[in-house]
């Protein structure tokens, strides 16, 4: 297993960082518990959770696992999901503007229906009973490094961070971090620490795959210059990279393409001609060099050097195996101008402001 | 005439933001000067020049086309252009750290030494110095780093920029072709350390080209900085004036050679001509002229507070200011969307 330094930090992770989304409800907990034994066998050192997974479900079967081996373990977890409706101007595309004086959603995520509205968002009420209730859950007393699920616009990135702060004080989290944020947010949130001396966000989490590649413009150069670590999801596009979808057949009974509402928004995001016809280019790339597409999806994130850790789910200790061994493939430079050839027929190149 | 705060400060602009790129080369001195004239007749109160426009002719036509009503007028100019290998090349995330730095000047800059482009101290201190004397005029209102440089702290930049204002030299600082999360990084710095920052920004944003959307412009909105956008007309090509069959016309900026070349990389593509034809469509259908469309458009949006624009002659110039007078339907609005999400097909954003 090859270990990373986290960003500027002095923190070391592997590569491999295990998702553990699906544990509690598509993976059941007998599975889960083989899974997450299985990688820390392996040299992952590095789990990701968050308190609405399965509605706390998973970071109660995390915590199982890693009852006596806490210590050794980087332990993540998330809080403040908020379920947003989309952007004013980009309808349901969420990639469009932000209204900055667009009327609120509070719409909770779905099977959570019933909580209340200081129940969710980064206010420093939530911030102080989410935290509770994920060690609670996790039966740990730290979290190394706590994320801030999703940017909420409600409330003051300072009042966020000095909850988040006296998080680290109270010696109840290690390393602050974000996820689903803009770069724009996380430069301003940046500053904000310094100015007021507060820990700071030390880790992002966005989502990255060959064909999701958006963050290099403006994410992955704030990352690189101001050192802060890069822990990707969706490495494999939901799955998609993994070449097992056919459009014409339609979504896998069971997989993450048919689930209800993630289902949808997966649908969404990825199920379209242009996609499928960049996957069999990319299938070809990769079986060309004798290699199945899911660990050359893993592998050309990890190619990225700004990029800490790719964050991967399984539903199996096969595929797990299988996704482990991805870290350890380097990527010829013949293999990444190939997908930056299929990338620039998906995002064909128009002026930026950028330079 | 409308006018409009620019960012949170007190300064009202006017919505045209008169372009002086091409005066002085395209546009003859005296036709400049009758331009210029025009514009400020009709209302124009904002003008926008650099100091390698023309190198240098174009800040002394503008400092010579103002004498005497300078005060109404809100001037700016930028300092520190050079030219980047990649210019105009979508930024790496391997560009920034690592890489070095080709210290190349603007075409006709070619004497210029290593610290006379850039943003160091020595630089701006040198730059504001000469526009200052090319625009015969003693302070300028608005004051543009032109483009980032990587091999400058901001915190030195920044506090060059700030001397600047303390010394009277400048009212407002303001940036161009920043990135959001660079631009964020340097408001940070001058809250940091009390200096002035960045009152404005000035990328270039049209209808075929909308990246800003996505983090510059939400940035703009959330701190309340101003946004002077240029090419809102995809240099002249959303006049709908071009024929790919037939090619670049003679004398327009397309067949210009070292501009041209660039612009042509930039817009001239299949997919940008089906992009206009459409626009064409949506404009006539609306009975709009295409060029007015084009700017119309751009103004519509809430956090743009100018659209920086040349015009070639004074017909062109009556044509331009009327578009800033116009309000597109939703209907419109739409279609436009329709052509973006053509040109630049979703994909899944990082951001929520």
């Amino acid at each position: 297993m090859k270990y990373k330094k986290m960003g500027r930090t002095g923190l070391k992770v592997s590569a491999f960082c295990l998702g553990t989304m699906t544990f509690g409800k598509q993976v059941e907990e007998a599975e889960s518990l083989r899974i997450i034994d299985a990688a820390i066998d392996e040299g992952v050192n590095f789990l990701d959770t968050a308190d609405m997974y399965v509605n706390g479900r998973t970071e109660q079967i995390v915590g199982k696992a890693l009852k006596g081996r806490r210590d050794s373990i980087v332990l993540a977890s998330k809080v403040g999901h908020t379920l947003k409706l989309g952007a004013k101007w980009g309808g349901n595309r969420d990639s469009g503007p932000i209204d900055m004086a667009r009327p609120k959603a509070f719409t909770p995520w779905p099977g959570a229906e019933d909580i209340g509205l200081n129940d969710m968002g980064l206010s420093r009420k939530h911030i102080m009973q989410g935290v509770e209730a994920s060690l609670k859950r996790l039966n740990t007393d730290y979290i190394d490094i706590y994320y801030a699920h999703m940017p909420d616009y409600d409330t003051p990135l300072e009042e966020t961070l000095r909850a988040m702060d006296d998080l680290v004080r109270q010696g109840k989290v290690r390393y602050l971090a974000c996820s689903n944020y803009r770069a724009f947010q996380l430069s301003k949130a940046l500053w904000i620490s310094d100015k007021y001396n507060l820990a700071r966000f030390d880790c992002i989490q966005p989502p990255y795959n060959l064909l999701a590649r958006d963050v290099e413009y403006e994410l992955l150069p704030l990352c690189a210059t101001e050192g802060v670590g890069v822990c990707v999801f969706s490495p494999m596009a939901a799955g998609f990279l993994s070449g097992k979808y056919n459009k014409d057949k339609g979504p896998i009974e069971g997989a993450r393409f048919s689930l209800a509402h993630q289902g949808y928004v997966y649908n969404q995001k990825y199920w379209s001609e242009d996609n499928f016809d960049a996957v069999a280019k990319l299938k070809q790339i990769a079986e060309s060099n004798g290699r199945t597409l899911a660990q050359f999806a893993l592998a050309w994130v990890l190619s990225n050097r700004t990029v800490t850790a790719v964050v991967c789910g399984n539903t199996s200790v096969a595929q797990l195996e299988q996704n482990m061994a991805a870290t350890e493939i380097t990527l010829s430079e013949d293999e990444l101008k190939a997908c930056d050839e299929v990338w620039s027929q998906l995002r064909p190149p128009r002026l930026f402001y950028g330079r | 005439m409308q006018y409009r705060k620019m960012g949170r400060t007190g300064l009202k602009v006017s919505t045209y933001c008169m372009g002086v790129m091409n005066l002085g080369s395209q546009v003859s001195e005296k036709d400049s000067l009758k331009i210029i004239e025009t514009a400020i007749e009709q209302g124009v109160n904002f003008f926008d020049a650099a100091d390698m426009y023309v190198t240098g002719k174009a800040e002394q036509i503008l400092g010579k086309a103002i004498k005497g009503k300078r005060d109404s007028i809100v001037l700016a100019t930028k300092v520190g252009h050079w030219l980047k290998m990649k210019d105009n090349v979508r930024v790496e995330a391997a560009d920034i750290d690592g890489k070095p730095t080709p210290y190349s000047p603007w075409e006709g800059g070619g004497e210029a030494g290593p610290n006379d482009m850039g943003l160091s101290r020595k630089h701006i201190m040198q730059g504001i110095e000469a526009s200052l004397r090319r625009l015969d005029t003693d302070y300028i209102d608005l004051y543009y780093c032109h483009m980032p440089d990587y091999d400058t702290p901001l915190e030195e930049t920044l506090r060059a920029l700030d001397d600047l204002v303390h010394q009277g030299k400048v009212r407002y600082i303001g940036c161009s072709n920043y990135c959001a999360w660079r631009l964020c990084k340097a408001l940070g710095v001058s809250a940091m350390h009390n200096l002035a920052r960045f009152e404005c920004v000035q990328p270039p944003y049209n209808l075929l080209a909308r990246d800003i959307e996505y983090e510059l412009m939400p940035l703009c909105a959330s701190e309340g900085v101003g946004m002077c956008v240029y090419s809102p007309m995809a240099a002249g090509f959303l006049s709908g004036k071009y024929d790919k069959a037939k090619g670049p016309i003679e004398g327009a900026r397309f067949a210009i050679g070292h501009l041209g070349l660039r612009y042509n990389q930039q817009y001239w593509s299949d997919s940008n001509f089906e992009a206009v034809d459409k626009l064409k469509q949506t404009a006539s259908a609306h009975g709009r002229n295409m060029a007015q469309f084009a700017l119309a458009w751009v103004l519509q949006h809430q956090p743009i507070t100018s659209v920086v624009s040349g015009a070639s002659s004074l017909a062109q110039l009556e044509q331009n200011l009327a578009a800033t007078e116009l309000k597109l339907s939703e209907e419109e609005l739409r279609a436009c969307d329709e052509v973006w999400s053509v040109l630049r097909p979703f994909r899944f954003f990082y951001g929520r």
